[in-house]
């Protein structure tokens, strides 16, 4: 057998390599490269746009691409811009919006007062979680006074409405149409294709009222892998990306022709403490052990060793511009594994053989669960600080989003690791949604501090002049950082994006959501 | 001969009722509440219980699952495999809108598995114990124990980055498909590939090779008219079977390369707790594998007379 032979085995080799450069030749050509004036392609997550109708938000949430634009806009510092509405009154707990003249919708049809009252409307019916239960509209909330006027009157007073409507969920839309087919808005981009899962194209909007922008287009391309985006930045299929992976952040930087930008903090990874759990996760109800918790973890490590130095040192539970000078008022956690020892001494925790600590029998363990974006490498870094003082740790990694929701609304957490994004400009939206007892989240129950607290939320919520909100909310956050001991700030995190080095004019905001891409200009 | 084919259609049924029950009970059975999920991707803000518990009773989820099971089945029965929670289309619409991207990746996959394997498989057995042979080995070795994600990165370096010749992700193109499909048919071909080497040896060892060296055949004649015909028997089997992987086995393939398939439908359908998407995926996936191995043996009579007249010497 070993002396068979085909006749010419030479040849048979040289047909598969044919077939293969045949292969290879048929790809030439269908590498996309970017560089082309005035065209960009992003690279984004996976597209989680909602497709349903009246509850569709295509093109505006989760990853709002300037079709549509709210009446007013959120600076990167938090405030509150004219865009749509060029100024605001408020009567009583009426508020009343004057509309920018002369400025049309992508299809040519004037912007009035109407579509105002459509777009809210719509929002009203298509509402089911709940969006409106803190901006408190109604179907009969919006009244057209004329074609430039109009009045939004709440179910109930709400004067932090102006903060609220500034956020990507509240963008005008053009009467009769539904953006779950084609949103329709005034923005510096229309839509000229959308494909599920794949991408969203845009051009430039001929008929903005502003300043045109310098992209003729502009296409998102969804690519959830965070490596394969990496990749197509790389190979120059996409001129940008978002999200950047923390850990790849550095290789970016170093490779030439890309660049690497980080934006301001715009959410803070914390650590949400279970105040009410019941046994075994019953252990966080002191005060002492909490405080020893945040104690234990060095913060600075983590974002230095662990997240490769992005990150910021920070006290609060949302960006420092929300709090303005009134941040100072919370002084969060040190790092001081001798003080948090004692406090476990003093509560009756001593030191067992292996490192551990017992009480009365009972080994002091906590169990930890966060959201599925945190790697195992922070998990245990938190782990092994809280070893040092002798409090073990359990971690329940969570595969995805979904498995995560359903453990924490179980109850069976002790620690649980977060970071909320800071998407509107009101100061006491945080505080009041996770921790206010009245708030209707299903986590609260978990995390309210009580009724000092909600006084303060209360009177945060009532207040007219932002000054004393953002105080509120200050004092809020002091009690919930400071005192009580029931969150602790981590660090902020700073989005990071990647891209070509000819993408130019680029400014990140703090809040994705809030991210300008009409400013944006590509070339040399 | 009809006989057989209808035994082994009727069979298939009670297999499709199997395949519908641990579908369904798997995907409800994982942690994850899909009102829960409906809910917070509609917006930013937790949801309340009502609200919640609004869209349970909207989406049924309140009925107990025997109950669900059996609205579903019997919407199954009549080609009607409910609506997606998450973009509340018809399942089968949506299927039916992400399977040719799944099934032009897996043609292409197993044109290229096949390209690879058969020469390989056919080489390695006619210089048995060669370096070629003991290559052909290393690398069926190294094809099937190399993770796909890992395989498909590392196409995408060479390929993408490096010679810039295919594009790392998507579908657009004429080449797009080629770095999917080879990441997936390089695993089949080297099943493939190990199966023709075995097969030629086993047929090459039979008499009527003997005897048509014997007539002064070239060994070329001998190898690809005589000896490859009856070795690719089993393989044309196997291939069947190897195509239904490559359908349902191109998950982890899609993700990496944002290839918009029915693999990727399911990963986002799983993450969302679609049940409707999930369990009409599986049952999907079955029915085309069942089908494909049905085709397989159906095929393997129809190519090896000698299984025909086997049986129709038992019948008779």
């Amino acid at each position: 057998m070993s002396d068979l032979r085909i006749r010419n085995p030479n040849s048979a080799i040289r047909h598969v390599l044919e077939l293969a450069l045949c292969f290879i030749l048929l790809a030439c050509g269908a590498s996309r490269r970017v560089g082309g004036e005035q065209e960009l392609i992003v690279g984004a997550r996976a597209d989680d746009y909602v497709v349903e109708p009246l509850k569709s938000k295509l093109g505006m949430y989760p990853l709002n691409v300037q079709i549509c634009e709210p009446l007013v806009r959120i600076s990167a510092d938090y405030r509150i811009e004219p865009l749509l509405a060029t100024r605001w009154e408020r009567h009583g707990d009426t508020w009343r919006f004057f509309l920018r003249p002369g400025v049309v919708f992508s299809t040519g049809q004037p912007l009035t007062g109407e579509a105002v009252r459509y777009t809210f409307s719509r929002l009203v019916k298509g509402d089911r979680a709940g969006i409106f239960q803190h901006v408190y509209l109604g179907e009969n909330s919006i009244r057209v006074m004329d074609d430039l006027t109009v009045d939004i009157t709440p179910e109930r007073p709400n004067q932090h409405l102006l903060e609220q409507i500034g956020h990507a969920n509240y963008g005008i839309i053009a009467p009769g149409t539904e953006p779950a087919t084609e949103p329709v808005g005034t923005g510096p981009f229309r839509l000229v294709e959308y494909r599920r899962g794949e991408w969203l194209k845009l051009e430039r909007n001929e008929r903005y009222w502003g300043q045109h922008p310098n992209l003729r287009r502009l296409t998102f391309r969804f690519l959830p892998d965070d490596t394969t985006r990496v990749l197509a930045l790389q190979a120059g299929e996409v001129g940008m990306i978002l999200d950047a992976p923390r850990e790849q952040a550095a290789t970016l930087r170093a490779q030439s022709g890309l660049r690497v930008v980080e934006a301001p903090v715009g959410r803070v990874a914390s650590i949400f403490l279970n105040i009410h759990g019941q046994p075994p996760y019953d252990l966080l109800a002191s005060k002492d052990l909490r405080r020893a918790v945040g104690l234990a973890i060095d913060r600075r490590v983590l974002i230095e060793s662990v997240w490769e130095g992005n990150g910021e040192m920070i006290s609060t539970i949302g960006p420092r511009a929300m709090l303005g000078e009134h941040a100072q008022l919370v002084q969060g956690f040190s790092h001081d594994p001798q003080q948090a020892a004692q406090l476990l001494g003093q509560e009756g925790w001593t030191p067992s053989a292996d490192g551990g600590r017992v009480r009365d029998g009972r080994r002091l363990t906590l169990t930890v669960i966060a959201w599925p974006e945190f790697d195992t490498a922070t998990l245990e870094f938190v782990q092994a600080q809280l070893a040092s003082v002798g409090i073990e740790l359990q971690i329940v990694k969570s595969p995805d989003t979904a498995s995560y929701q359903a453990r924490i609304e179980s109850g069976e957490f002790d620690l649980d690791l977060e970071a909320p994004n800071q998407n509107d400009a009101n100061p006491i939206f945080l505080p009041a949604l996770r921790f206010y007892s009245k708030s209707t989240g299903k986590t609260v129950r978990f995390f309210a501090p009580g009724s000092r607290f909600d006084e303060i939320i209360e009177a945060g919520i009532e207040a007219d002049e932002r000054d004393e909100v953002t105080r509120r909310s200050a004092e809020a956050q002091r009690l919930l950082i400071d005192e009580e001991a029931i969150i602790i700030p981590l660090a902020g995190l700073r989005r990071i994006y990647a891209m070509q080095d000819d993408v130019r004019d680029f400014s990140p905001h703090p809040s994705l959501l809030n991210q300008r891409w009409d400013i944006i200009s590509v070339g040399q | 001969m009809k006989q057989f084919v209808l035994i082994r259609i009727l069979s298939l049924f009670p297999l499709w009722i199997g395949i519908s029950v641990l579908a369904f009970v798997l995907s409800n059975l994982a942690p994850g509440d899909p009102a829960t999920v409906i809910a917070h991707r509609l917006s930013d803000v937790p949801p309340s219980e009502e609200q919640i518990a609004s869209i349970r009773r909207e989406y049924h989820l309140d009925d107990p699952m025997p109950v669900r099971y059996a609205r579903w089945l019997g919407g199954a029965a009549r080609g009607d495999l409910g609506r997606s929670y998450r973009t509340k289309e018809p399942v089968f619409n949506e299927l039916a809108a992400h399977f040719p991207a799944t099934l032009q990746l897996a043609c292409v996959a197993l044109v290229i598995a096949l390209v690879i394997a058969l020469p390989l498989g056919v080489l390695a057995a006619v210089r048995r114990g060669s370096w070629l042979d003991h290559g052909a080995r290393v690398g069926a070795l190294l094809g099937a124990s190399l993770p796909s994600y890992w395989l498909g990165y590392l196409l995408i370096l060479i390929f993408a980055l490096g010679t810039g010749w295919l594009p790392v992700a998507g579908r657009e193109g004429a080449g797009a498909a080629v770095l999917p499909a080879l990441t997936l048919g390089l695993g089949t071909s080297t099943t493939l590939a190990r199966l023709t080497r075995s097969s030629l040896l086993e047929v090459l060892g039979e008499d009527f090779i003997r005897t048509a060296r014997a007539k002064g055949l070239s060994e070329w004649a001998v190898v690809w008219r005589h000896a490859l015909r009856g070795a690719l028997i089993p393989v044309l089997t196997v291939t069947g079977i190897a195509f239904g992987h490559l359908l349902g086995g191109a998950v982890i393939v899609e993700s990496i390369f944002a290839w918009p398939g029915i693999g990727n439908l399911l990963v986002n359908s799983i993450y969302d707790r679609d049940y409707p998407m999930i369990q009409g995926f599986v049952l999907f996936m079955g029915t085309v594998f069942t089908l494909l191995s049905l085709v397989a043996d159906l095929s393997y009579l129809w190519i090896d007379p000698r299984i025909r007249l086997a049986k129709k010497r038992r019948e008779g």
